[in-house]
């Protein structure tokens, strides 16, 4: 196990995929995620329509409330997780590949139910009895999802390289 | 591509194609599930924190650490609550720059994996001062950067914050599992 992640090689492949994502994939990639969660609500009955991407934000209009998701703070984690695939040391690179297209498409479904919790917390937010809830799931989804999504996804493409096998049960005996 | 000596003998087939084996794929199903339950526990607590305003006293931590930090290296810096003010502009200490996402992702990791409890606790010994440290390092640097090239702060805030520290956490769990957490079939010495 040791060597499943390398890290000079994720410093490496993250700051130059990271400028790439700063300066060019950022806009793109928040229009598709905006624009496939519109359609995806609209499909749903809801009218949600994508007013503007715009350094980093999202800005969506839902019947008569306007808001915008600072959404480039969590899409980036598409970067991190990207440079722990290609940073993951004893894995060959078609399966590498593989690790990128399953993954990539799962955080982009997480980031996709990260979009939704905005539309629970248009609804829920300014009740006393839900507000809390509201602001929790968002932030779940959104704040702490940005470090757990890639890091979960990441562990379970690596899951037959972790050691679950040699780890005794709990109460079982240790090294001195 | 240089293939690493895994600790651990795979089945066939396993690195190569990506396939579940019988043999992990038990154990990684209820890891898997164990470490969502964790986090979403210990998200919810912090969460309790936040709603009762407990969690402000460990972001004041935060922001008189930074500034002391600072002012350790020379760097002329105010301190009004959780606010920092530098000649060259100011940074709001909240409680998502107080590494609790990581700390709560650590955690649940450690929290999650099959082994001892002793050995989880070590784990959570080492892990947990190690993000805060990395964290008040990340909170200095930040201050640096807005001190000298104000500029740039949104490029390191997202980089250090958002991309590195999934390293950081990635590679302290796998330092964890790797040097502390017992292998199986192992006795101690009498």
């Amino acid at each position: 196990m040791r060597g499943l992640v390398r890290p000079l090689r994720f410093v490496a492949v993250s700051v130059p995929l990271f400028l790439a994502w700063e300066w060019l994939l950022r806009t793109p990639y928040l229009t598709l995620l905006a624009h496939t969660f519109a359609l995806m609500a609209r499909l749903c009955g809801i009218k949600v329509h994508v007013v503007e991407v715009q350094g980093g934000n999202i800005r969506f209009a839902y019947g008569d409330v306007v808001w915008v998701d600072e959404f480039g703070l969590t899409g980036v984690n598409v970067v991190a997780f990207v440079a722990l695939v290609l940073a993951t040391g004893p894995v060959s690179w078609p399966r590498r590949g593989r690790m990128l297209a399953l993954g990539a498409g799962l955080l982009f479904a997480t980031q996709i139910l990260g979009l939704w919790t905005d539309i629970v917390h248009v609804h829920l937010h300014d009740r006393a009895q839900t507000a809390a809830f509201a602001n929790g799931l968002r932030a779940f989804m959104t704040g702490f999802g940005t470090f757990f999504f890639p890091l979960f996804i990441w562990l379970w493409l690596v899951r037959d390289h972790l050691p679950f096998a040699r780890a005794p049960e709990p109460g079982g005996v240790e090294n001195p | 591509m240089s293939r690493l000596p895994r600790s651990t003998p795979l089945p066939p087939g396993a690195g190569r194609g990506g396939h579940r084996s019988r043999g992990t794929g038990r154990p990684a199903l209820r890891f898997g599930l164990l470490f969502a339950a964790a986090a979403i526990g210990l998200f919810g607590l912090y969460q309790v924190t936040e709603i009762t305003h407990t969690f402000h006293a460990v972001n004041e931590l935060n922001a008189t650490l930074c500034v002391q930090l600072l002012r350790f290296g020379g760097i002329p810096v105010e301190r009004s609550g959780t606010t920092l003010l530098l000649p060259t502009g100011g940074m709001d200490v909240v409680s998502e720059c107080s590494a609790i996402y990581v700390l709560i992702l650590f955690s649940a990791a450690v929290l999650a994996f099959p082994t001892t409890w002793k050995a989880r606790g070590r784990g959570l010994l080492m892990g947990l001062p190690i993000l805060f440290a990395v964290n008040l390092l990340r909170l200095v640097s930040l201050g640096v950067v807005i001190r000298f090239r104000a500029a740039l702060l949104p490029l390191f805030h997202e980089y250090l914050w958002q991309v590195l520290f999934i390293l950081v956490v990635a590679a302290l769990y796998l330092f964890w599992i790797e040097r502390i957490v017992p292998r199986a079939g192992t006795r101690s010495a009498a």
